[in-house]
This record gives C-alpha cells, structure tokens and sequence, in this order.
C-alpha cells in the first residue's frame, strides 16, 4: 500500500453536477425523485387526512397540558414572588426578533454603547474590508458603520467606547497595511477615535482596572485609559502559538492559550503591578473565560477525537476548581453567557446546525439546574453563531438566514401569545 | 417552475455556471473527502448549495463562500442526520468516484476522524482557509478549529506512519 496523501484529493476527477444543478432550479426545490419511488396518489391521500386526524388530537392533548401543567404557562406561577428568575426558567427561548444584516459574515461580538455591534466581511470593489456596524436592538435598523481596512478580531464595549483589534490599517501608501492595530470607536458619534500599534494580532481584548488588555502571540499588553501608555506581560506562550482569550474577573486579570500536545495554560494577572502571580495548567485548550458575579468560569476542550468541552468555576485565589467540571456532548459549541439571577447560562450549538440550547449550571456546584431547553425559531432549522447577552436578550447572528436574531424567554398560552419575559 | 428561477436573470445564471465551473469541482471533492466518501451526500450538498444559491443571487454578495458555507452546513446536517438514525457509514460506503487507491486509502482513513476534525483537516490543510473562516464554515470557533486541526494531524500522521510501516 502507497503512503496517501491529501493532495492526492486534488487529483481525484469530481463528477459533473450541473446539470443537477439546473434541474434543481428549474424544476422541484426537491431533488429527483428515483425511479420506482413514487406513490399511489390515493393512498397518499388517506395518508395525509390520517396524519392530519392524529396530529390535530395531539395538539388538543398537549395544549391543555401545556396550559394545566408547563411551567410558564398562565396557570403556573411565573409571576411569583421570586420573579424574573422564575420566569426565565420556566418560559420558552423564542426567537422574537430577525433582523437582516448587509453582509453573509457579519456576526454580533458585543452590547452596549447604544446598540449591537457587529464585526463583518466586506468584499467591495474586489478587495477584502472589514466594518463595524451598531444595530438598533429595536428595529434592526443600522445606526453606525465603520468601515475598516480588515475585519474586527475582538471586540469589547465599555462605557460609550468600543474598543476593536484589527490586523491592517490604512496607510497612505498601501490602504491594507499589515499592522497590528487598536482601535477606539466613539460609541456616541459612531467614529474611529483612535488607533495604537500591538506588536502582534490582538486576539481578544478586555477593559478593566482603568485599562484595556489585549491579549496576542505571547504577551498581554495593557493600555492604561488616562494616557494610553502601554505595558507589556509577557508569557511563556511557545513558538507558534497564541493566547486565545482575556477576561476581567476577581480582581485580576485573567489569559489562556491553546498549545498543541502539551498542556495549556491559564495565567493570572496582577493589574497593579503587571506581573503573573498564577499559572494553572489544563489538559484542553483555554476556549472561553467568562466573568461573573460567583468568580471566573472556564471552558476547556481536550486535544482529542470527539472530545467533550469542560466547563467549571475556578477559585480565584488558590486557582483549584470551585465547582466540579461539567462536561457537555462532543464536539458541542458552547458560548458561557453570564451570570443572571443566581443563574449560569450557556447556549449550546450542536454541530448539525438544526439545534441550538440553552442551559442553566447552579454556580454553587456546577451542576446543571434542568435539562437543556432547545431554542424555538419559526423556521426550524437555523445556525445561529456568536451569541451575546445583553438589552435583555440573547443576540445571536442566524448564518443561513442572514439575520441577526433576538432570542428571549417567552411564556406560552393556547390562543395568544404572552409578552415576553426578559432574561433576569 | 419555481419563482426564483424566474427572477434569476440570463447574467445570474452564467454568473452561477462560472462559478460552478471554476469551483465546483474543488468544493466537491472537499465536501466527499468531509463526508468521509459518501458521494451521495457530497453530490446532494454541492448540488443544492448552488442551487440555492441561485435562488437568492441578488442577495449574496460573497457568492463562492457563501456556496462553500451552505455546501458543508448541508453534508453536515446530513451526516448528523444519518448518525441520529444509526444509518451507519459501513452501509454506504465505499463509492469513491475514483479508482483510484491512494484516494480511497486517504478516504478509508479520513474516516477514522470526527466530521470536524475532517472538516478543519480540510479547509485548514487542504484549502488553506484561515481558522476563522473554517469555524464559520463549519460552525465552532477559531479555538475549536485549532483543536479539531490539531487532533486530525497527530491522527492521521500515526496512521500514516502505521501505513508505511506495512
């Protein structure tokens, strides 16, 4: 047996499809029926009025358990005394909000400073931009854009600036100039207010302790707020790899990175006297760190085939494990979303892109509240992306729709909708 | 006659075969080698992501990532879909359009990865997609990618070696 190769994929002939192509366009939305395959229509029929009967009784079944039983419904207590909390658990994550975006790769990263913000790919005149866009929560409608010379890396809002790490910048010989930049938007005016050099892409950026950090290859930089005057903490990151994320949390500042083979590293950050006071070694990469009101929340994900992200709350002083690692499905997005009401919430995306959760761990323990309660869309199947919390919803970008979707806790009822319950 | 057809103008349409013809034949083979083999899935996936496509022309306006995006988002809905039913691989494979033996060698090994580590093996690999865009190609983050990638190489290059040992 040869040794293969990937390039030998290159090689391999590809079928002609375009003529299934046009099939597909000119004719049935469905591919081709098979031969053989078709029905007798009267059957069909029978069939159909069968599945018709059947589904109207289940319905009728169900909506009156729903309306005696479900909490969330008018009949449960959802208005009771510990409020919001109990309603968010006991609602239904509804999609209550789409809104079409400009571009196919733009996706929400942050809330605040007046709006959504939103990274995206511009391919304009043949070239590659990035912009900036601030969506109205209410109406969709795009109230700043900023045109970037390469699409948004991180992205952090604090106050009325939102702060964005980009890889080029124009110049006045070259508008896509590589350089590794920071950059400051007026959330009020919706301008570019300043830019400052990294010495490498900034991968994730946090703002915190009078300062903004980024983090890059190897090092956190720390732009002081008063005079933007910068140091560098630099971290044994090897070789080719990178810090993946930064988080404000426990008085510190908080880094991971992702390193191939050995295991990675979370460091904590003293911002006073810019120095590592801890490093904790994990066997998974750092993939998120997600502040809280309970402490820092952590999710790793093993180096391994269909390995299972972990997700746990560390103690901020002695770095061990305040809760116990929770594990989740393989191969299973998981974005930290906050602390709400006494409350961790997740959203989960399975890989099929036809699912999307949200779960609840207890920050005392770590442990799941209830199983995970699958996000309700109209339309069925949807990918949402990059989901953030804020102006009380879940913002996340819907990839197949092109729409940036609004997800809420709503209580269902039989014949009318209720007004929606925001997240605690 | 569907109504989007109609409203895809002379222009459009060649737009769509000269995409097709010039990238066509490059994302099915990254869509069969994602599959793991199943020509089936891979055929059914490109064949709708352009047609798709074509429906809603006027409103892409990234027209080749947009194809590439939809193409792997529908072999991997399938592929779930077919795991979820336990309609395993062993029942559909191998139908390589190729005779070829080191593609159906590299096949039977890609195979052995998860979808995602197939899938960041090859946009990253093969393709030469950046992290970013492969995660949204398929789905999970930059991070994710790097994991998945990570775990297919030291795979796939145990195999290899175990290859050219025998």
């Amino acid at each position: 047996m040869t040794r293969p190769a990937l390039e030998d994929l290159v090689r391999m002939p590809a079928p002609d499809l375009w003529p299934d192509i046009e099939f597909r366009l000119e004719g049935s939305p469905v591919a081709p029926r098979r031969p053989g395959s078709g029905r007798d229509p009267r059957r069909t029929s029978r069939r159909a009025l069968l599945i018709a009967a059947t589904f109207s009784v289940l319905v009728l079944v169900g909506v009156f358990v729903a309306r005696t039983f479900v909490p969330g419904s008018p009949n449960a207590s959802i208005h009771g005394a510990d409020g919001g909390a109990s309603a968010a658990m006991g609602g239904r994550p509804t999609v209550t909000r789409a809104f079409t975006v400009p571009d196919y790769l733009a996706y929400p990263v942050a809330v605040g400073a007046g709006g959504i913000w939103g990274g995206a790919h511009v391919l304009h005149h043949g070239h590659d931009h990035g912009a900036i866009r601030r969506f109205d929560p209410r109406t969709g409608a795009v109230t700043a854009e900023i045109f970037l010379s390469s699409q948004p890396r991180a992205i952090a809002v604090a106050g009325d600036a939102v702060w964005v790490t980009v890889d080029r910048v124009p110049t006045s010989t070259n508008p896509w100039t590589w350089q590794p930049s920071l950059l400051r938007i007026d959330g009020s005016t919706g301008r570019v207010s300043g830019a400052w050099r990294l010495p490498d892409r900034g991968e994730a950026v946090a703002v915190g302790f009078g300062a903004v950090w980024v983090a890059g290859a190897h090092a956190v930089e720390r732009f002081d707020l008063a005079d933007m005057r910068t140091t560098t903490v630099t971290l044994d990151v090897p070789g080719d790899y990178s810090l993946t994320t930064v988080a404000v949390s426990d008085g510190s500042v908080w880094t991971g990175d992702c390193i191939d083979g050995v295991p990675s590293a979370l460091f904590r950050v003293d911002p006073n006297g810019v120095n590592v006071t801890g490093t904790r070694r994990f066997g998974g990469c750092i993939v998120r760190l997600a502040p809280a009101s309970s402490g820092l929340w952590l999710e790793t994900l093993a180096q391994a085939a269909f390995a299972r992200p972990f997700v746990r709350r560390l103690d901020a002083t002695t770095l061990m494990d305040a809760t116990r690692p929770t594990t989740f499905g393989p191969d299973l997005g998981i974005t930290l979303l906050g602390e709400h009401a006494g409350t961790m919430w997740l959203y989960l995306n399975r890989g099929d892109a036809r699912s999307s959760y949200l779960d609840r761990l207890d920050p005392t323990t770590g442990r799941p509240t209830s199983e995970p309660v699958p996000v309700h869309h109209p339309r069925g199947y949807w990918d949402a992306s990059w989901p953030v919390y804020g102006e009380g919803a879940i913002w996340a970008m819907v990839q197949n729709t092109h729409q940036l979707a609004a997800i809420q806790m709503c209580a269902t009822h039989l014949f009318f909708w209720h007004p929606c319950t925001a997240l605690p | 006659m569907s109504k989007g057809f109609r409203t895809l103008d002379a222009a459009r349409r060649a737009d769509l075969e000269a995409s097709y013809r010039e990238a066509g034949a490059d994302l099915w083979r990254s869509v069969y080698a994602y599959t793991g083999g199943i020509r089936e899935i891979a055929d059914d996936a490109v064949a709708e992501a352009f047609a798709q496509a074509g429906r809603r022309m006027h409103e892409i306006r990234d027209l080749r990532a947009w194809i590439c995006r939809a193409a792997f988002r529908i072999a991997a809905g399938e592929l779930q879909r077919r795991r979820a039913a336990n309609d395993g691989f062993d029942s559909l494979l191998p139908a390589p359009i190729s005779a070829e033996e080191p593609v159906r060698d590299l096949i039977d090994l890609l195979r052995t990865l998860s979808p995602n580590q197939r899938g960041a093996l090859i946009l990253r690999d093969l393709y030469g997609y950046p992290s970013k865009e492969a995660g949204r190609i398929l789905g999970v983050s930059e991070v994710a990618i790097r994991v998945h990638l990570h775990a297919a190489r030291r795979r796939l290059r145990g195999l290899l070696e175990e290859v050219e040992r025998t």
